[in-house]
């Protein structure tokens, strides 16, 4: 979205708080944890607003998720904690291959939880391209890091992603299952 | 400015695809499909990954999130975070657990809040005396008494809470 007006915080929550909430969700794998991460997004955002030079407003928001996201990470890092291994109302119990191919939530959940599977450092760039629909040099400034760096890290996520999709027989070595 | 890509290297698949080659990139990597076997059968296999994750489609928030962000305003919703964030966590031992609390706690800091809120405006808007506790001249009585007892004269008259010593 490009607009020469600067939105309100209410505006951004209301008109994007489902983007917000989606990029959130896809980066941190759970309601909880994606529900503080919009929440503080937006504490940024509403501290931001008066800096904000109108440009790519989704732009803008998928950067400032993205940074609270990668803070929790290092505050995590630091203080490091066990995690659990699934997130139970988001996870499909076993079934025959053939019926979780035919259920469309439940490769939503597959596909979700070999996002979650990824690295931080190839999940986000993953996320940002092919979530938030970034550019690559959107996500570089985002990062802070070069553009080939973004190449490299998508492709290799994509390469990783592929190969959690194939362990959760979610694709087969030949394509979907 | 974006950088040359190296349209035999590895990458260059998910740059293509991305539509992040230049014109003439792009031209020089189709040559190398028409060519490179592995390269063909990389772009399918990204090419399907990337259209799943795109495919999935937006997450809606959980019912009444944002209906609660847009009532609470950003000064509640800040109050709650920059409580929950002072709350110390000594053993933190699941993650679930952890962003249960901190949600507990949130709502916790709000509903005291409000609390506060209506105990500070009453406690300005209705005249009456107050009483503030302990007595200012009550320390200082005591203060005096233990120095008197002390048979130290000099430090009745020091101030509370800061201790003098003459000499090493």
């Amino acid at each position: 979205m490009t607009s020469d007006r600067v939105p309100t915080w209410e505006e951004i929550a209301r008109d994007h708080g489902q983007f917000l909430f989606t990029v959130a969700y896809r980066l941190t794998g759970n309601v909880d944890d994606a529900r503080d991460l919009v929440q503080e997004a937006l504490l940024r955002v509403r501290r931001g607003l008066a800096t904000y030079e109108p440009g790519s407003l989704e732009g803008w928001l998928a950067r400032i998720v993205t940074n609270v996201f990668l803070d929790d990470v290092r505050r995590r890092k630091r203080r490091p904690v066990q995690a659990l291994p699934e997130e139970p109302d988001l996870v499909l119990p076993a079934s025959d291959a053939a019926d979780t191919a035919a259920d469309a939530a439940g490769l939503s959940t597959e596909i979700q939880a070999a996002i979650a599977a990824l690295p931080e450092e190839f999940r986000v760039p993953v996320v940002l391209c092919d979530v938030a629909d970034r550019s690559y040099e959107d996500i570089a400034r985002t990062l802070g890091v070069p553009i080939g760096t973004v190449r490299s890290r998508i492709h290799r996520g994509r390469k990783l992603l592929r190969a959690e999709l194939v362990a959760r027989g979610v694709v087969t070595a030949e394509g979907v299952a | 400015v974006n950088e040359p890509t190296d349209v035999t290297g590895d990458d260059a698949v998910s740059a293509y695809l991305d539509g992040e080659l230049a014109a003439a990139e792009v031209a020089a990597f189709e040559t190398r499909l028409g060519v490179d076997g592995r390269a063909r059968a990389e772009l399918a296999e990204l090419a399907e990954v990337r259209s799943l994750v795109r495919n999935l489609g937006p997450v809606d928030p959980p019912g009444g999130f944002v209906d609660h962000l847009l009532s609470a305003g950003a000064a509640d919703v800040e109050a709650e975070v920059a409580t929950a964030t002072a709350t110390p966590a000594a053993v933190v031992p699941l993650e679930r657990e952890r962003a249960r609390r901190r949600s507990r706690t949130r709502f916790a800091a709000l509903a005291a809040g409000a609390a506060a809120a209506v105990a500070f405006v009453v406690a300005v808007a209705v005249p009456g005396q107050h009483t503030v506790r302990p007595a200012l001249a009550t320390e200082v009585r005591v203060h005096q008494a233990g120095s008197a007892a002390s048979g130290d004269p000099v430090s009745g008259l020091a101030p509370l809470a800061t201790p003098l010593r003459f000499g090493r």
